[in-house]
């Protein structure tokens, strides 16, 4: 019932009833203008694939890069890119009158200045925090010709926020170290401040250990010294036992407390609605719901 | 007529003195061989005279001008030089190599590059890279290269040192018959060759101008055998001086 | 003359097949539609942004071809190029500090600036230490711009980590080291143009006296070069060369090191013939790589500088085999 509802709703919204221009101003301060609402709209990254797909519009999405894993309905669309970078050409063969993008492995160096010379539209989104990914959403809404769509969607993710926030509000904050990757060289990689998992950390009433400094390598030997509250690995069970199985990290305070917890990297890596069922996850491990302070 | 001088030049390098408050002066034209022992500081006195080397101390003079004086061009087209070792480091050809020996000079003779290439035999060579030439040959184009623009000074220091005997006779023949109004100095590693081809003999040592005189007279000079440290038997040949050393007292 | 009528035919159909290259190979008859005017999506693609690029591209060899061939030349050592003596990585840490620290001037007057005296800096710094070594032959040379340039590529690397903010300007930092001609505007790609003419005239005004170097420093002074005013003036230009060739498709890897050779083996050591046939040599094979990196693997694009990286790692060591052989 709900899904019909959805989908009508969506039919009704989608249909091109207003074909005035949209001017939105973007990330990088361009001023972006669609003559009438985008009915092929090339994503680029998980995130704004993610993103337009919330709005209903995935039918609307035709070409997405390599690395996109969810939703399941748009993995069949064509490829316009991956980890060597993007292919105008691709872009430009599907035909686009939107392109979405971030600027993240050259996509916005390499994307950004071709579709403005051949005057397809194209739209740069960053995501620096939790509220820019709300603010990305209703811009996505009102560009493709769904504003109110964007608008309710947005509306209902910052409730389940301030309800988190209600939650975890006045509770003792423990200090968070997060692991989202492992070089080859032994450094990790960490959650930085400035960052939308960071801010996601720190409104699900957590406290980054690192709080400092913009370099995201740093080595076991600065994650023991910090010794956090609480460990979180970006990733599978398997991987993270392994990493604490090594010499050194039995010695950690969250290890022999066993406040060490994989976490699920498509919720807290890619700054999309899943985000805050990342938030509201992490705010059960640092909160549990049962726990009295 | 363009004569070359050394005046009280001295040269010193790391510590060392190479040249030690040397002069002399060798005239217009004719033929002059310098001898003397390993280290007496022959091939520096005619780096010094091509303006190669800069002295420590003291003048070279060219013509009625200072060495110092002339500008590249002058220096170039007035003094032609011949090393003792020469190794292009691009593989060109006997013709380029010619032509770049005679674009150094800005007032070349007409029909020079071709009067060179005949007479040192190379109009067969003219495409031949240089890799591919044999001593004799590589001698023979090093020759028209700094012949070409016929200097009026020619400074060659043991050219030919390393070939056999044949071609080394042709080298010394091809300096020492130059026009009489040219000026010849040659280094020359074998005594009997300098003074049976040469009008004037040098001898060097310790950065000094020992002796110096016409080949003809020259020859009985003891200080030779000072400056080499042996003893020489001079035997006359027909064709010139054949020089045998000895050691013993 | 018929070398030089093969080259420039090559040349114009290198440019061809890169104007057709893509993911979306065109045909003969999409390329004459797109000439004639056509204004369709693939068309304008094809025009407005492929077609510059490829030229940018061609400007790019030419003058990686050019300052190739001057270091050669200076140097008198076939195994110089511009990327091994430190020329390229100057010239990319100047371009790195232009893009990620803020300075006060306008980028677009900073990034060129940094990147020439970057690419002088090092070069002079290379001569230096081999000097102070005392071995200003070619392994002493190679030696002390393997140093130099392990050392700036380390400072470009630490700017990179600790300035980047993951944004745009790292994004362009990055696909300069990795080498890659950015599509310029039109009135860009006529400065580019205009500057490879210059550099041309410029090296060209070298040759008589490159040649005369190559004779050996003794004999090049004797027949009356300044040899150290020509070295250190030629080292300017051709670090000048290298500069405008980073600042237009940043640290492109063997172009310079490989065209020269090509060249020589097509018109001879001279440098007035070698240095026009470098330019070509270099225009070419810049196209053609840079028409692999847009196509091999689609939808992705391969930076240009790891495609001569790779084909022209193999040829270095080549050279260095048969240098090391003789």
């Amino acid at each position: 019932m709900i899904k019909t509802a959805v989908l009508v709703g969506a039919l009704v919204l989608a249909a091109p009833l207003r074909a005035e221009p949209v001017t939105v101003r973007d990330a990088f301060d361009r001023s972006v203008t669609v003559p009438e609402p985008p009915q092929r709209i090339v994503t680029i990254f998980a995130s704004n694939t993610e993103m337009v797909a919330a709005l209903g519009l995935a039918d609307r999405i035709v070409g997405i890069e390599a690395y996109t894993r969810y939703p399941p309905e748009v993995l069949k669309k064509p490829l316009v890119g991956g980890r060597l970078g993007f292919s105008v050409d691709e872009v430009v063969a599907q035909r686009p009158d939107l392109v979405v993008v971030t600027p993240s492995r050259q996509a916005a160096n390499q994307l950004v200045d071709p579709m403005q010379r051949l005057g397809i539209p194209i739209v740069v989104l960053l995501q620096r925090n939790v509220p820019e990914i709300l603010s990305n959403i209703r811009l996505l809404g009102r560009l493709t010709g769904v504003p109110e769509r964007g608008e309710l969607l947005a509306s209902s993710l910052q409730a389940r926020l301030d309800k988190v926030d209600q939650r975890v509000a006045g509770r003792k904050k423990p200090s968070v170290i997060m692991i989202t990757g492992r070089l080859g060289n032994g450094l990790l990689l960490v959650t930085r401040p400035g960052t939308y998992t960071g801010d996601a950390i720190v409104r699900a009433g957590g406290n980054l250990a690192f709080n400092a400094g913009t370099i995201a390598q740093v080595s076991p030997e600065a994650v023991f010294n910090a010794d956090p509250d609480l460990l979180l690995f970006a990733g599978n069970e398997k991987d993270m036992t392994e990493l604490i199985g090594r010499p050194g990290w039995s010695d950690m305070r969250a290890v022999r407390t066993k406040r060490v917890h994989a976490v699920n990297r498509a919720e807290l890596l890619i700054p999309g609605p899943r985000t805050i069922d990342g938030i509201e996850r992490l705010a059960n491990i640092f909160h549990p719901p049962a726990a009295t302070q | 007529m363009t004569g070359i001088a050394a005046n009280n030049v001295t040269v010193r390098r790391n510590g060392a003195t190479l040249l030690d408050g040397l002069s002399l002066s060798l005239g217009a034209s004719g033929s002059v061989a310098i001898i003397g022992p390993n280290g007496a500081g022959k091939s520096t006195l005619l780096k010094v005279l091509t303006g190669i080397d800069k002295p420590t101390a003291g003048t070279v003079q060219v013509g009625d001008r200072d060495l110092a004086s002339l500008s590249n061009a002058q220096r170039a087209s007035t003094i032609g030089y011949l090393p003792q070792y020469f190794e292009p480091h691009w593989d060109l050809s006997v013709a380029e190599l010619v032509r770049l020996g005679a674009d150094r000079s800005d007032r070349l003779a007409a029909g020079a590059i071709e009067a060179a290439t005949e007479k040192f035999e190379l109009t067969e060579l003219g495409r031949r890279r240089w890799s591919t030439l044999s001593g004799g040959e590589r001698a023979r184009v090093l020759l028209a290269t700094v012949l070409v623009v016929d200097p009026p000074v020619l400074l060659a220091d043991e050219p030919a040192a390393s070939l056999d005997i044949r071609h080394r006779l042709d080298v010394i023949r091809a300096l020492t018959t130059r026009r009489p109004d040219r000026l010849s100095v040659v280094v020359v590693h074998d005594l009997d060759l300098a003074f049976t081809f040469f009008e004037r003999v040098v001898v060097i040592d310790r950065g000094k101008v020992v002796a110096d005189g016409p080949a003809k007279s020259l020859i009985d000079d003891r200080r030779i055998d000072e400056a080499f440290s042996v003893r020489f038997d001079r035997l006359k040949t027909p064709d010139g001086w054949l020089l045998r050393a000895s050691t013993g007292p | 003359m018929r070398v030089w009528s093969l080259l420039i035919l090559a040349l114009l159909l290198s440019i061809l097949i890169g104007a057709a290259a893509g993911h979306d190979w065109m045909s003969a008859s999409d390329l004459l539609r797109a000439l004639a005017g056509d204004t369709d999506l693939r068309s304008r693609l094809l025009i407005d942004w492929r077609l510059p690029r490829v030229l940018a591209a061609a400007c790019v060899g030419a003058l990686l071809g050019l300052g190739g061939t001057v270091f050669q030349g200076v140097f008198r050592n076939p195994l110089a190029e511009p990327y091994l003596l430190g020329s390229a990585g100057g010239a990319a840490l100047g371009a790195t500090v232009a893009l990620l620290v803020p300075l006060a001037a306008p980028q677009s007057f900073v990034l060129p600036v940094l990147a020439f005296a970057g690419a002088w800096g090092a070069t002079m710094l290379v001569i230096g230490i081999s000097r102070v070594a005392g071995a200003v032959d070619a392994a002493g040379m190679l030696l002390a711009g393997v140093a130099v340039a392990a050392v700036l590529s380390a400072l470009r690397s630490f700017l990179m980590l600790a300035l980047s903010d993951e944004t745009v300007s790292l994004q362009i930092v990055l696909s300069w080291v990795l080498g890659g001609v950015q599509t310029p505007t039109w009135p860009i790609l006529g400065l580019l143009a205009a500057i490879s003419i210059a550099c041309l005239v410029l090296t060209l005004l070298l040759a008589g006296r490159l040649d005369v170097l190559g004779l050996g420093e003794t004999m090049a002074i004797a027949f009356g070069l300044n040899v150290n005013r020509f070295i250190a003036f030629a080292v300017l230009a051709g670090s000048a060369v290298v500069a405008a060739a980073v600042a237009f498709g940043g640290l492109v890897a063997f172009v310079g090191l490989a065209s020269p050779h090509i060249a020589r083996w097509l018109v001879g050591p001279l440098h007035r013939p070698l240095l026009p046939a470098s330019a070509l040599v270099g225009a070419i094979v810049v196209t053609l790589a840079d028409a692999i990196a847009r196509s091999a693997l689609p939808p992705a694009e391969i930076p240009l500088g790891l495609v001569t990286a790779v084909a022209g790692g193999p040829f270095f060591i080549l050279l260095l085999a048969r240098r090391l052989r003789t």
